[in-house]
């Protein structure tokens, strides 16, 4: 399991993406959802994911706001923009790519 | 319980970003707090149990030296001999100014070996600086060396000023005694009042000139600091420390805020309504009254400039409180002083009255007199601001 995680890992910024293409979300939110999919393997830690957003939001990739969360504080929400969204179908093309060389090799 | 543990949860994460200032750490430490809190609960409710869940929730916090590299390089050098010889110098330049009032000669060893240690502590550590410079060209630690080599600079300069200073004092007392061509100086002068005013002028003499000289010697210090490390200041090693309790402190001060000023309202009018009996010499007038009575009293012919030192003094109280009272930034700095020159005020017009005016006197008749009622005040507001100052609330209250 923890290969798994490590290998996940690699694949931060394509993961945040990805779950920020299905709705805006913040730090927390993405972490728990994180954590149920992938059955406690894969979990981030508030520096990765503060680190990956900050990259992402310097490439313009996601936009960041305020407002109250789920639980009725105040949360910074993050979500995807077009360039996020090219950006990801790229990433996935390039994964499925990879993907399908990785399957025929093993 | 709630609330206390979203608190020490968000106090932990700023410390974690302390070096971080202004907007960029206010918006780190909310969004990075507020995740850990949520997770905080989902944890504590899984558990049943706050202590392991707030472990958990701090082990989630990761690696951060990415974008806080300060608060990973603060303890990246392995403690040394430099290190030691730089506390023990600011430690006992402290020793220092205490055993002025036991033994002058014991306070002037203590003060040379204080500062013998401090400049060879220094020097080796400002030297370590620039080798990894020039040599190793690795500027981190360079400024790692520099910044110990300078930072218990302040501390014990304030310390040696004041040793000196009082050393000094004693010295021009002796001198202004022995100009009375006294034999035994304790009988130069007729009485204690005499004494404490020779020994007040002679330290405030000594003070400016210590202080001067200490102060453009810190500055000098100070300017090639600045310019070796391109940096504007340094946060001393004192700052420092506070800054490592800060977190863990309770938010009682900040609940207290809002009634600070007031509650020295309330000791600034006590004072003034407190029994003070002066005798005046004209016509052999004894008032036995309270002290704002006593102020008026002195307004009269031959003591009004006298009144006007006590009069101004609590002008400036009034003002300081009705700024502190009206202004949500709470200036309890300017109460602190305004208070300060209360006491001294009183302390001036006893004295003056005593001296310069012949039999004419201030009798403190009671323990609760008006200048023991503004020392108490004095104490309160002081440990107030050295609270506010330890939970590392201070930017945000001034």
């Amino acid at each position: 399991m923890l290969l798994t995680g490590d290998l996940l890992r690699g694949h931060t910024d394509m993961i945040l993406l990805g779950i920020l293409a299905r709705g805006d979300s913040y730090g927390y939110e993405i972490n728990k959802q994180l954590e149920e999919v992938s059955s406690g393997a894969f979990v981030l830690t508030e520096a990765t994911l503060y680190t990956s957003f900050k990259r992402l939001e310097g490439k313009g990739q996601v936009a960041s706001y305020w407002q109250k969360g789920t639980t009725g504080k105040k949360r910074k929400y993050y979500g995807i923009t077009t360039l996020g969204k090219d950006e990801l179908k790229n990433l996935q093309n390039s994964w499925q790519e990879a993907k399908k060389i990785i399957d025929s090799l093993i | 319980m709630e609330g206390f543990m979203e608190d020490r949860i968000k106090k932990y994460v700023e410390y974690h970003f302390r070096f971080k200032k202004g907007k960029e750490k206010e918006d780190l430490v909310e969004e990075v707090s507020g995740n850990l809190i949520d997770y905080f609960y989902q944890k504590s409710e899984a558990y049943g149990d706050e202590d392991r869940a707030y472990r958990e929730t701090i082990a989630r916090l990761g690696d951060f030296s990415d974008v806080n590299p300060e608060a990973a390089r603060q303890f990246s050098l392995m403690p040394g001999i430099y290190d030691v010889g730089l506390i023990t110098a600011a430690v006992l330049s402290a020793f220092g100014l205490v055993a002025v009032f036991l033994h002058t000669s014991i306070a002037f060893i203590l003060t040379v070996l204080s500062i013998s240690m401090f400049v060879a502590s220094a020097y080796y550590t400002y030297h370590k600086a620039q080798y990894e410079k020039n040599v190793n060209g690795d500027i981190d630690t360079f400024y790692l060396y520099l910044d110990k080599s300078f930072s218990y600079l302040k501390t014990a300069f304030v310390f040696w000023a004041l040793t000196f200073s009082l050393l000094l004092a004693g010295m021009f007392a002796n001198v202004i005694m022995f100009m009375n061509a006294a034999s035994n100086p304790f009988e130069a002068f007729d009485n204690i009042g005499e004494l404490v005013l020779v020994y007040f002028f002679s330290f405030v003499l000594a003070a400016i000139i210590i202080g001067i000289f200490f102060y453009m010697l810190y500055e000098r210090i100070m300017a090639h600091y600045r310019f070796i490390s391109g940096k504007e200041d340094l946060e001393g090693s004192f700052k420092k420390g506070l800054g490592m309790v800060a977190f863990e402190e309770s938010s009682f001060i900040v609940s207290v805020k809002p009634y600070a000023p007031w509650v020295m309202l309330v000791f600034a009018l006590i004072s003034l309504l407190a029994p003070l009996s002066m005798v005046l010499d004209f016509g052999s007038v004894y008032y036995d009254s309270i002290a704002l009575i006593a102020l008026f009293n002195l307004m009269q012919p031959g003591t009004y400039f006298i009144g006007i030192v006590l009069l101004v003094a609590y002008g400036f109280m009034g003002i300081a409180l009705i700024k502190s009272i009206r202004d949500e930034d709470k200036k309890m700095g300017l109460v602190f002083i305004s208070f300060i020159l209360g006491i001294a005020a009183y302390m001036v017009v006893g004295l003056v009255l005593d001296q310069f005016v012949e039999g004419s006197y201030i009798m403190f008749t009671s323990t609760f007199n008006s200048p023991f009622i503004l020392l108490v005040g004095t104490m309160l507001v002081g440990i107030y601001l050295l609270a506010i100052k330890v939970r590392g609330t201070k930017e945000k209250l001034d």
